[in-house]
């Protein structure tokens, strides 16, 4: 490598060639081979926002049910299935799965890259996800859904006490989006480790790429644990296995202890990015770095360290022995001290700067307000007396509404007003913007904050009515009234969007004057991300470029071509050749459902999907002749036609 | 309910019993400091903003920045004060509920069991096994005693939560939960199923009679007795119809030829205030209704709808409305 | 006015080492396998807490011989792993395939004394009791990956045998040897608790 001074020369025939290069196929076929991490990303985002209009008619079912005592809205049958499907969909199919679209929209963006690692994989993660959460929601409409709670206790969720296909279902679910999660993991900790853009050395990388790689490493190890719980309930139910029955010696607390070793991660997994989203709108709108990088950063890493060791608070009502409680109540309260923190280099950061308001952090100020008061309660919930009268009632409901949708929604709806100029290439309507906030703030608060008073006069959690004489009518219909506003947010949300998309103001490529590499391109991105892969000189890269900060010169336009740099200073190493488009991923998606929905109904479906995807997956290896004739050729040392987009006789030695 | 005031609500902040009350006071503790760091933290918010609103640049000097790391470490050092505080304080009150009432040697044994969707309530005699006394949905102590409750459950989890009282506590299959709890003011106090059990979840009420010893010691030997004989041709025919029925067959009742364990003993059923695990009130009707057609009234019972003819069902009724 | 650049033209275009995107993707599937492995671990190690007759008394004293044969050998092909993958690194493709051969050989003889021998004599099957869910369940998932592991040793031998080898096939080549490394010391201590600890004091008698 050497660094060259050039004139700077005019791009548009690169830029052709880079559109053809990357450019997706054409049809139907185009559609289902895309593997373009910003097409797959927003494929996610689209997906999980549809999923959570679906659990939010839910939420809106269950709020009539409970407007009355003794309501006849909704029966047990369909109350328990819709809040089982409510809290389903809003973790597995709607929380988890866009903030791994953002990810995947947004991380290879901020480190200067052109796609993910594993482009196949990608498209293969997002297929699964996708038809994990169709099969759920097929069987709920065929009245066969699951209505056992999200959590599916056994031995309720067992065969015994569970017959039919619903828990099968929930269960299979939970694999097909757990290995969507594994999925993007990987590629967003193999993108971020390997890929970086030269200069973006491990202490220059956006905070909001940090809170992936934290997450990504928690999915790691957090996710095989629900798939092996949710595996042994299927084994139980479909072929008699006996890991939850106390009779033969299993032990349904078992079950207990791994779904909650997934579980509270699984919290933490959802409302980091949000942490992320916090940091990048703030640097944005306050004009400067974020003040503690460092500090945040290792809060970040001990965050989800501690996160791995407070299941057990979930837990305190069955009655382990209370020494070992107690170390669950400290740690659970440990966690106080990384978030508060953060917390408060936010707030200094906002106090050393120039802080400007718009619609993100009209959002990012509704995450404050709520965030805190959930972060609160559950210092109260860590503590093991106070726990045993509030848990699983709506005590609970109201305290982790305010952590996810305070830690993770508003977050990630002011997100979607930072990305969106971004996205579209136009702006969204301010003033929609912040009547969209309000109604959320206001609605979110009157629904919710009743809740608290509710556990503590008594009112459990799923429970699909309630008496008259029990006192919780008023506070319920208060909580009703709530949810109108926050759905009408939503709906002013989506409105602002689907006009501002056409008719919005022209964007601009950096129209908040952010600091990431993302706001370096066009609005939208071209296909290709960078034509050539930039360098960064500093943690704030557009803030810290020089004018004539030099890019990446040397590799192929005509290939897929991405440069491996180091895991630490993200010095170039290597370039490597990412593959083409392909149908593969869809194809070996499709026969695993062959395999897992079918073992459902009879187990040698699993083994006919096990054969088939065996032949998907030679298929998804196998190099077709071009990429191979490539390879050999440049062995050799024989492909020509190198262009570095650098004309010749422009080209001098610097220094 | 002789002079008891019956309080509706079940509420954690109303306590009538030590577990209860030290958990009240230490809720409200948390309550107050929590309030403090909230208003504290989200003030330093409002104020920072309206620091940075009247910028006109971004502050980039590092002694200013020092000053900040001064503030931050300052705030995470009380967060620090402050949960050492918290923590201390709830492993206190954890500790003294743990051990509350465990050497007392007034204390009574109760054993309760959950069912889908009702509770089983049993209070043994270890001297004379068959002096046990069997009730459902209603638990009965003597004020100032602690009380020993044995939980356990025949079919999924469910958890015992008389807010009043104490927290929850929940009942696994194969494992036998011991919980404490013991009541300083005498009233009827409602408790509910806390852990979700499936289709009647929400209708798995039970009421806890909370009296003077005297008083309970008067109930109990009354529950001790056997079923009181019928008396008119009708109470006489509607103990043959519940014999005949399938009723005998899920039902005991002490003194007669019914030993089912299925469903809740029924000797003094009429004694209680409620029906079908606190659904609906002890009343005639409702009680008809129940019998006719209890899946009707609380879909997934495991009580069966009965197909009894008019005089069959008066005579049923006038017959149960003896088990006083 | 002009424009400084970094010239990357120079750098080779893949490696077959650890610098690569695969080999670290390898590592990350190998992380969530090894979680996996790591959870059926704590399941028997758990439900042997909460059980007082562990394993059950009607578990037979399972026969050592075979099993501990069949881990010996799955333990002694890490070696020809092992040459494939030095082999790999300068390309020398005669090791390679006799390492190949060896590794497939010692998958397919592994996965039939698992199959035909160890697991009919086990005695118990997975709806006896929570031990023998567990016992299956583990050599289940250890049988899968060594499905795997074979399948795909033998899938790169026989492409190699027709098809061009470049530098993405040594990289596959390394991958698939770590991955055996993996799939044959997993097994290790799975092999202890299914066939050793029934000879040691029972738990409960």
């Amino acid at each position: 490598m050497t660094e060259l001074a050039v004139a700077p020369p005019d791009f548009a025939k690169e830029r052709a060639i880079m559109e053809k290069t990357w450019a997706s196929w054409p049809g139907v076929t185009g559609w289902l081979s895309e593997t373009g991490h910003k097409q797959i990303g927003v494929r996610y985002i689209v997906t999980a926002f549809l999923f959570f209009l679906a659990g939010g008619v839910e939420a809106a079912l269950m709020r009539i049910q409970l407007l009355r005592p003794e309501n006849h809205f909704l029966g047990p049958d369909a109350y328990n299935q819709i809040f089982t499907m409510h809290g389903s969909t809003m973790m597995f199919l709607f929380a988890v799965p866009i903030m791994e679209g953002f990810g995947i929209y947004l991380v290879p963006l901020m480190v200067g890259t052109h796609n993910v690692a594993f482009p196949k994989l990608n498209a293969f993660g997002y297929y699964i996800y996708l038809f994990g959460g169709l099969f759920l929601y097929t069987m709920f409409f065929l009245h066969a859904a699951p209505q056992d709670g999200w959590f599916s206790y056994v031995p309720l969720a067992g065969p015994q006490y569970s017959p039919g296909k619903g828990v099968d279902t929930w269960a299979q679910m939970i694999t097909f989006t757990e290995i969507s999660g594994l999925v993007v993991a990987v590629e967003l900790v193999v993108t971020t480790f390997k890929q970086r853009c030269p200069g973006m050395s491990l202490n220059r990388i956006p905070l909001f790429v940090w809170s992936m790689i934290v997450v990504s490493f928690m999915i790691l190890f957090a996710m095989p644990a629900v798939m092996i719980a949710s595996g042994y309930l299927s084994l139980d139910r479909l072929v008699g296995t006996h890991f939850y029955n106390r009779s033969e010696g299993g032990d349904p607390l078992f079950y207990q202890h791994m779904f909650w070793f997934f579980g509270h991660p699984e919290v933490y997994i959802i409302f980091i990015p949000g942490l992320g989203f916090v940091s990048s709108i703030l640097t944005a709108f306050t004009g400067r770095k974020i003040f503690g990088y460092t500090v945040m950063v290792s809060t970040l890493v001990i965050t989800a360290f501690l996160g791995f060791s407070v299941w057990v608070h979930h837990m305190f009502a069955t009655g382990l022995p209370q020494l070992g409680e107690s170390f669950f109540t400290a740690a659970s309260l440990m966690i106080v001290i990384p978030t508060g923190v953060q917390i408060f280099c936010w707030i200094s950061t906002i106090w050393s700067g120039r802080f400007r308001i718009a619609t993100p952090v009209m959002y990012v100020i509704g995450f404050f307000l709520v965030f805190i008061v959930g972060g609160l309660t559950g210092v109260m919930l860590a503590s093991i007396p106070i726990n045993w009268q509030v848990h699983d009632t709506y005590f609970v409901v109201a305290h982790f509404h305010y952590v996810l949708i305070g830690g993770a929604l508003f977050p990630l709806f002011g997100a979607f007003h930072f990305w969106f100029p971004k996205w579209t290439g136009r702006m969204y309507n301010e003033v929609m913007g912040q009547i969209s906030f309000w109604l959320l703030l206001i609605g979110f608060n009157v629904t919710f904050f009743p809740m608290h008073i509710l556990g503590l006069y008594g009112m459990p959690r799923r429970v699909y009515t309630y008496q008259p004489g029990m006192r919780w009518g008023n506070l319920n219909v208060l909580a009703s009234a709530g949810a109108v506003f926050m759905a009408l947010s939503v709906l002013t949300m989506i409105i602002n969007f689907l006009i501002s998309r056409g008719s919005g103001r022209e964007a601009g490529s950096n129209p908040w004057n952010a600091d990431t590499l993302e706001w370096s391109l066009s609005s939208p991105p071209p296909v290709y991300n960078y034509l050539h892969v930039p360098t960064v000189s500093g943690l704030n890269a557009v803030w810290d470029a020089a004018r004539d900060q030099p890019y990446v010169a040397g590799m192929r336009f005509d290939r897929r071509e991405i440069l491996i740099t180091h895991v630490l200073d993200a010095e170039p190493d290597h370039t490597e050749q990412l593959p083409a488009h392909s149908l593969w991923p869809f194809l070996l998606a499709s026969t695993m459902c062959i395999g897992l929905w079918g073992a459902i109904f009879f187990a040698w479906w699993f083994t006919i999907g096990a054969v088939l995807s065996g032949i998907a997956l030679i298929g998804w290896f196998w190099p077709s002749g071009e990429e191979l004739h490539d390879h050999i050729l440049r062995e050799r040392g024989e492909l020509g036609g190198l262009d570095l987009g650098m004309p010749e006789p422009a080209r001098e030695e610097m220094r | 309910m002789t002079g008891i005031a019956l309080v509706p609500v079940q509420s954690a902040l109303h306590s009538a019993g030590p577990q209860a009350a030290s958990i009240e006071h230490l809720w409200w503790v948390f309550f107050w400091i929590c309030v403090a760091v909230y208003i504290i933290t989200i003030a330093f918010f409002f104020i920072a903003a309206v620091r940075g609103r009247r910028r006109a640049e971004a502050v980039d000097d590092p002694a200013h920045d020092r000053r900040l790391g001064i503030f931050v470490s300052t705030c995470a050092a009380v967060t620090i004060a402050t949960l050492f505080g918290l923590l201390f304080s709830s492993v206190a009150t954890g500790n003294a509920i743990g051990t509350f009432g465990k050497n007392d040697p007034r204390q009574l044994e109760i054993e309760v069991t959950g069912h889908q969707w009702w509770w089983e309530v049993k209070y043994p005699d270890a001297l004379a096994p068959a002096n046990q006394i069997n009730d459902a949905n209603e638990i009965h102590i003597p004020i100032h005693t602690p009380v020993l409750l044995r939980l356990d459950t025949r079919d999924v989890i469910h958890s015992l939560w008389i807010p009043n009282l104490h927290g929850k506590r929940d009942l696994i299959p194969g494992r036998v939960n011991k919980f404490w709890i013991q009541a300083d003011t005498p009233g009827v106090y409602r408790g509910q199923c806390a852990e979700f059990c499936g289709y009647q979840h929400a209708h798995m009420a039970l009421t806890v009679v909370a009296e003077a010893p005297e008083e309970f010691a008067r109930w109990k030997s009354h529950m001790g007795e056997g079923a009181p004989t019928p008396m008119t041709p009708a109470q006489l025919r509607g103990q043959q119809v519940f014999l005949n029925a399938p009723c005998a067959k899920c039902h005991n009742i002490l003194g007669l030829d019914a030993y089912g364990t299925l469903g809740p003993d029924l000797t003094h059923f009429r004694s209680r205030p409620t029906l079908a695990a606190g659904q609906l009130l002890n009343t005639r009707g409702n009680l008809a209704g129940w019998i006719a057609n209890a899946p009707a009234i609380k879909p997934g019972t495991l009580m069966p709808p009965n197909q009894l003819s008019g005089s069959e069902m008066n005579d049923l009724l006038a017959y149960l409305e003896t088990l006083k | 006015m002009t424009q400084r650049v970094l010239d990357v033209s120079a750098l080779t275009e893949g490696t077959a080492d650890s610098r690569a995107l695969i080999w670290w993707g390898n590592l990350a599937m190998l992380a969530i396998e090894g979680t996996m492995f790591a959870m059926a671990m704590a399941t028997y190690l758990y439900l042997r807490s909460t059980n007082l007759d562990w394993p059950p008394s009607t578990v037979p004293k399972p026969d050592l011989m075979m099993p501990t044969i069949n881990t010996v050998m799955l333990l002694l092909s890490c070696i020809p792993a092992f040459v494939i993958d030095r082999a790999s690194i300068t390309k020398n493709m005669l090791p390679i395939r006799i390492g190949q051969a060896i590794s497939i050989a010692v998958g397919l003889v592994f996965l039939y004394i698992q199959y035909a021998i160890i697991v009919p004599n086990l005695g118990y099957k997975w709806s006896s009791h929570a031990y023998g869910s567990v016992v299956w369940v583990i050599i289940g998932m250890h049988t899968l990956h060594m499905v795997a592991a074979t399948g795909e040793t033998a899938l790169l031998f026989i492409y190699s045998l027709f098809k061009p080898v470049v530098k993405k096939h040594l990289l596959d080549f390394r991958c698939t040897a770590v991955y055996w490394y993996f799939v044959a010391l997993v097994w290790v201590p799975f092999y202890f608790i299914i066939f050793i600890e029934p000879w040691m004091q029972r738990k409960g008698s």
